[in-house]
């Protein structure tokens, strides 16, 4: 995959047209996005077991169904 | 070249990002306007993504009354997660929680809410609740939280607040405040006994260029005020 199709790929939409950085600083950037995403995505769910843990274990099951986990 | 806006908008994309703003430096020569295109896009993603878990957690706040909602998000929800959920609530819902938890938890909130929401929020709280927790986002250093949250709330309101802001949060808020304009009307609400110590700190900061930026869209009557403190800057 190219560094501008990464870009694109991890942006979920295509970059500003007027963005114009070398193969290099696109590959970079492409990277930077793909790790605040992988944390945030990591960071939900510790978040989610962590709120499990505390609901009483007899509603974990509807508040998992609720979540829809 | 870098311009100020350029280097506000890389802030704005490292505090996004969770990292550091020389990790971007390969963005210091694109337009700013391209910037801001690449952070809508990038809050976009961000915020976008795991809605359906959001959305799921957000309707359990919906099955039991405010109180005991408030009291499960403050005791099972860490706050990037209540952010998130608070952030695809309906408005309504959203101020009801918010206006129950704690203002220490609503200040660890505040900082990661879907900037796209935080206008509809903000203006249905209590005047008081946004003086405390501007209180404590000041002491916590959460400039950009509060560069959002100073865009969109009344001047009335921000000068409300601004009396329990230390002259460095002042400062350091105004330097990412996106809108120049929005700059000069709230540098304008400064009182006078308080200028002679933010013109300080603009120059132990070395932050002139925020008043540089401001000084376009200030009124002629600001102008005349500020030009004291400020003068050297100013011109």
């Amino acid at each position: 995959m190219s560094a501008a199709a990464s870009l694109a790929h991890q942006l979920g939409a295509e970059p500003p047209t007027g963005l114009s950085l070398s193969e290099a600083d696109t590959g970079q950037l492409a990277a930077l996005i793909k790790e605040a995403r992988r944390a945030q995505g990591a960071e939900l769910e510790a978040s989610l077991r962590k709120a499990l843990e505390i609901v009483p274990r007899p509603l974990r099951g509807t508040v998992r169904k609720v979540v829809g986990l | 070249m870098s311009t100020t806006e350029t280097r506000v908008e890389i802030t704005r994309l490292a505090s996004l990002l969770a990292c550091p703003e020389e990790s971007l430096a390969m963005l210091a020569d694109q337009p700013v306007d391209v910037l801001k295109e690449l952070r809508d896009k990038l809050t976009d993603r961000l915020f976008d993504a795991n809605r359906d878990i959001l959305v799921g957690l957000a309707r359990t706040t919906k099955i039991v009354p405010g109180g005991v909602a408030a009291k499960i998000a403050t005791v099972a929800f860490p706050p990037q997660l209540a952010a998130r959920v608070a952030g695809v609530m309906e408005t309504d819902a959203a101020v009801s929680l918010a206006s129950r938890v704690p203002v220490p938890f609503l200040a660890d909130i505040a900082p990661k809410l879907d900037p796209r929401r935080v206008t509809s929020i903000l203006h249905k709280l209590p005047p008081q609740l946004l003086v405390d927790a501007g209180k404590l986002l000041g002491e916590r250093a959460e400039y950009i939280a509060m560069a959002d949250f100073v865009a969109v709330l009344p001047l009335e309101q921000i000068g409300r607040t601004l009396g329990v802001l230390s002259d460095e949060a002042l400062v350091r808020t105004g330097q990412v405040i996106e809108d120049p304009a929005r700059l000069a009307a709230i540098l304008e609400l400064i009182p006078a006994g308080r200028l002679p110590g933010i013109a300080e700190t603009v120059r132990l900061l070395d932050a002139g260029d925020l008043v540089d930026r401001a000084g376009p869209h200030l009124s002629a009557e600001g102008r005349a005020r500020l030009s004291e403190a400020f003068g050297s800057v100013l011109g």
